[in-house]
């Protein structure tokens, strides 16, 4: 059941009717049936795997209060049993080839079993927001949940169980046992997220997502320029479809009186990847600053040890979205960006001071938001390309180290969308931009965009109107179309 | 409550503001009809009870009757009103929309769908161009497939990426309706293919099928009969016959459907002069010079059985240029 289905639309409204008039007590029970039954309806089976996952992270979060003597052992049953389920079904095959292909260079034999599973939608969400509860357990700074059910729903709240965000048990927990009273602002307060995520996804992503698939299917068949072209509608897809999610869940968890945390700020606007990646998927982000980053020791330790835990964050960062070299390599790209951002910083400034520019100067400003999306978007080559070898081949035709597989004249059709899709495309992103910068501006002045919509009344009704009418008429919807998955899923 | 009171109307003025965007658009985006039947927007502009007869069916029905050859040989006003591939089952709801306009004396109902299975692939067009009431609704429950149901309740899920596509026509004709169909429903067909001679039609078809399609007879029947109007199913002359025993069968069936009356016209095609090197469009269909050798039969046929011409229904000079246009297409064709 995906956000951009019909079922979620018929299934939302009567979640949220059904939520609201039914007696208090019954409705934690009743959302997590209903959390189950949306996680059921992709894969029946693996709800076994939430069940697991939320009964040994249960019982340590018990055992931990219960029996403090042996915290760490807790600790340690909760990481490793959930950790084994994880790399058991989303690195086992890739850990084996990877074992293969070592000894192979060494001129040896080796065969590796391979498993064949699918990988369970939403394992590497559900994990690490699990995960995240014991640690906070175990740092005292969450007391043990002692009602499953309430538990339990932390888990597999279906708003954000799927694609996040990835939610703290000290934000999401407390709200299962707060009274959430029907009120129509609760409706207003999650419409507007929920179209403005529906708009991106079904006009934008799943638009943009046509020349990206056509042109990263047989990039040996396209011209630098429009590999540029495609992986800067990556860029803006990926933005658009992780962020949508994000977005519907805010607003179906609004609807419903809970408050989600926010997993985007603008990331293309970020003056440096640093920046950036205070913007990006914020809640995994935060996630391994505070339960990987500080362990590791943070940047309270030397330099050269503070630039490897940067490395370290990255990378694993790179392979919890998925197992393969090219997301390894799109961690560790991040992480050596950070690095070398830091170890330039002194010259930097000095550049800066010696031209007399100011932090506030707008072009230089300008220059740092095209800066840092250029360098982000190298990263992305490696994080949409189907092989280690294409992202290589890739940024080698676009930095002109590898001649081009192809000399035909550029042509736009070839890359699978026609003119009037693409003006389309390109006013939508623009929108999306303008919305983007709004927003900045609106925090430096210390409020929310989304706020200032929801106190007006005519305005906030026509937004909803364009928005609504923009999905109908541009969205990738209807006979056949093959709905989009949202990219994070397969996380 | 003053501020409550405005955020009522705001919300019922952006309710209603939406339903208009979507059936306007989904009007303007849906691909405009001018031909091969189901064009009921150009049937609603006919001007109400102005038709003695009304012909049904597939493009069996549409591509060989001429209405206007009809009037210029009877006087009788008529209108074919097909769909292409239409099943019986969608025909007793194109009937039952059609007493909403118009009350003919005599209803002809081509069946040769009775072999059809009840669903085809143009159930979208059949369906997707009815007129929005119950009846369309019901229609579409009753005989279209699951799959197609949204599609059919929302046009924009199956037309809305014509969006780059929409012409001035998309726009002036979703938004203001459509004008009359000169030709009363006929395809005009100038193509020949030469016949050499009558072949048996071979299919292939359940039980279930076929007592599906008679009950769809029977409803037909008794919905012709509540109006007052004459049901004469047919078969339409051609040169793929069905059966004997599967002919002899279905006449015997509707035979006994109190009320409804039979013809096979294949019977008949010694009488129709036909050319089979000039008047075939192909086995099943006649070009124009076919349907209108065929058209002037069954006006003679109307005129055997006691179908004639109601004085009031005839606009003789709307169906003098019906007539004039059918003879500009016909010159068009020559040329």
């Amino acid at each position: 059941m995906n956000f951009n289905s019909l079922q979620y639309y018929l299934f939302l409204p009567v979640t949220i009717l059904l939520y609201y008039s039914i007696p208090v007590k019954f409705r934690t029970p009743l959302l997590l049936l209903l959390s189950y039954f949306f996680y059921m309806c992709w894969q029946p089976k693996y709800a076994l795997l939430i069940l697991t996952s939320t009964v040994i992270t249960y019982a340590c979060g018990l055992l931990l209060s219960s029996r403090p003597e042996n915290k760490k052992v807790w600790l340690a049953l909760s990481l490793t049993l959930n950790l084994a389920i994880l790399f058991f079904f989303k690195y086992f095959n890739f850990a084996a080839s990877l074992i293969e292909d070592i000894v192979g260079a060494l001129n040896l034999t080796v065969i590796a079993p391979s498993l064949d599973v699918l990988l369970p939608v939403g394992i590497s969400f559900y994990t690490f927001q699990a995960l995240g509860y014991t640690i906070d357990v175990y740092r005292g700074k969450i007391a043990p949940e002692r009602n499953f059910a309430c538990y339990a729903l932390f888990v597999s709240f279906f708003p954000q169980l799927v694609a996040g965000p990835i939610e703290r048990s000290t934000n999401l927990l407390h709200q299962f046992k707060e009274v959430h009273s029907f009120s129509f602002d609760n409706i207003r307060d999650g419409a507007l997220p929920l179209l403005w995520g529906l708009f991106k996804k079904i006009v934008i992503a799943d638009q943009l997502a046509v020349i990206v698939n056509t042109v990263y299917a047989a990039p040996d068949t396209f011209l630098p320029s429009q590999l540029v072209i495609a992986t800067v509608a990556f860029a803006f897809q990926i933005y658009c479809d992780f962020s949508a999610y994000s977005d519907i869940a805010r607003g179906s968890a609004a609807m419903l009186g809970f408050r989600l945390m926010r997993n985007f700020n603008a990331p293309y606007f970020a003056t440096s990847i640093r920046d950036f990646w205070r913007r990006w998927h914020i809640s995994l982000t935060t996630w391994f600053r505070d339960y990987l980053y500080y362990s590791l020791g943070g940047n309270r330790c030397s330099k050269t040890r503070n630039y490897l835990n940067i490395l370290i964050i990255f990378a694993v960062s790179g392979l919890w979205h998925g197992a393969a070299l090219s997301f390894l390599f799109w961690g560790l790209l991040n992480g050596l960006y950070q690095v070398f951002s830091l170890i330039t910083k002194p010259l930097r400034i000095a550049v800066q001071n010696a031209l007399g520019l100011r932090d506030s100067n707008l072009a230089l400003t300008f220059f740092r938001y095209v800066l840092t999306f250029a360098l982000i978007c190298v990263t992305w080559v490696f994080f949409r390309a189907d092989s280690l070898s294409d992202a290589v081949y890739i940024l080698g035709v676009v930095f002109g180290l590898i001649p081009p597989g192809t000399e035909q004249a550029f042509r736009l059709i070839t890359m699978g969308l026609d003119m009037a899709n693409c003006k389309m495309l390109f006013i939508a992103v623009a929108v999306l931009l303008v919305v983007d910068y709004l927003g900045i501006r609106c925090e430096q002045n210390d409020t929310r965009l989304e706020l200032i919509i929801n106190r007006t009344l005519i305005p906030r009704y026509l937004i909803y109107f364009i928005l609504i009418t923009a999905t109908l008429i541009f969205g990738s919807y209807g006979a056949g179309y093959n709905p989009q998955d949202f990219i994070y899923f397969q996380f | 409550m003053a501020a409550t009171k405005k955020k009522i109307i705001v919300f019922i003025v952006f309710l209603l503001a939406l339903i208009a965007f979507i059936v306007s658009a989904s009007s303007i985006v849906m691909p405009k009809r001018y031909d091969l039947g189901a064009n009921w927007g150009a049937f609603d502009a006919e001007k109400e009870n102005t038709m003695d007869v009304m012909f049904f069916g597939s493009s069996l029905a549409y591509c060989n009757i001429i209405p206007a050859v009809i009037w210029e040989d009877s006087g009788i006003s008529s209108y074919t009103m097909g769909g292409p591939e239409q099943t019986l089952g969608i025909t007793y709801y194109y009937i039952k929309e059609m007493f909403r306009h118009q009350n003919p004396s005599a209803v002809f109902v081509e069946i040769s769908g009775i072999i059809d299975p009840p669903y085809t692939s143009t159930t979208k067009i059949n369906i997707g161009y009815m007129p929005y009431n119950c009846n369309r609704f019901s229609a579409t429950i009753q005989t279209a497939e699951k799959e197609e149901w949204l599609g059919l309740f929302f046009p924009l899920y199956n037309y809305h990426d014509r969006w780059p596509d929409l012409s001035d026509d998309d726009y002036e004709l979703g938004l203001t309706g459509y004008d009359i169909d000169l030709l009363a429903g006929y395809n005009f067909l100038s193509d020949s293919e030469e016949q050499n001679e009558p072949r048996q039609r071979n299919f292939e078809q359940s039980e279930e099928d076929y007592q599906n399609n008679m009950q769809s007879l029977q409803k037909i029947t008794a919905l012709c009969q509540a109006h007052n109007c004459r049901v004469i199913f047919y078969v339409t002359a051609s040169y793929a016959y069905f059966e004997a025993n599967y002919l002899s069968q279905l006449k015997q069936d509707i035979a006994a459907m109190d009320g409804a009356e039979f013809h096979n016209f294949i019977e008949d095609i010694d009488q129709l002069d036909l050319d089979p090197k000039t008047d075939f469009h192909d086995i099943l269909h006649f070009n124009y010079r076919g349907a209108e050798k065929f058209s002037k039969f069954i006006s003679g046929y109307m005129a055997d059985i006691g179908i004639s011409a109601t004085e009031a229904y005839g606009d003789n000079e709307l169906w003098q240029k019906r007539l004039d246009y059918y003879h500009d297409l016909i010159a068009q064709a020559k040329e």
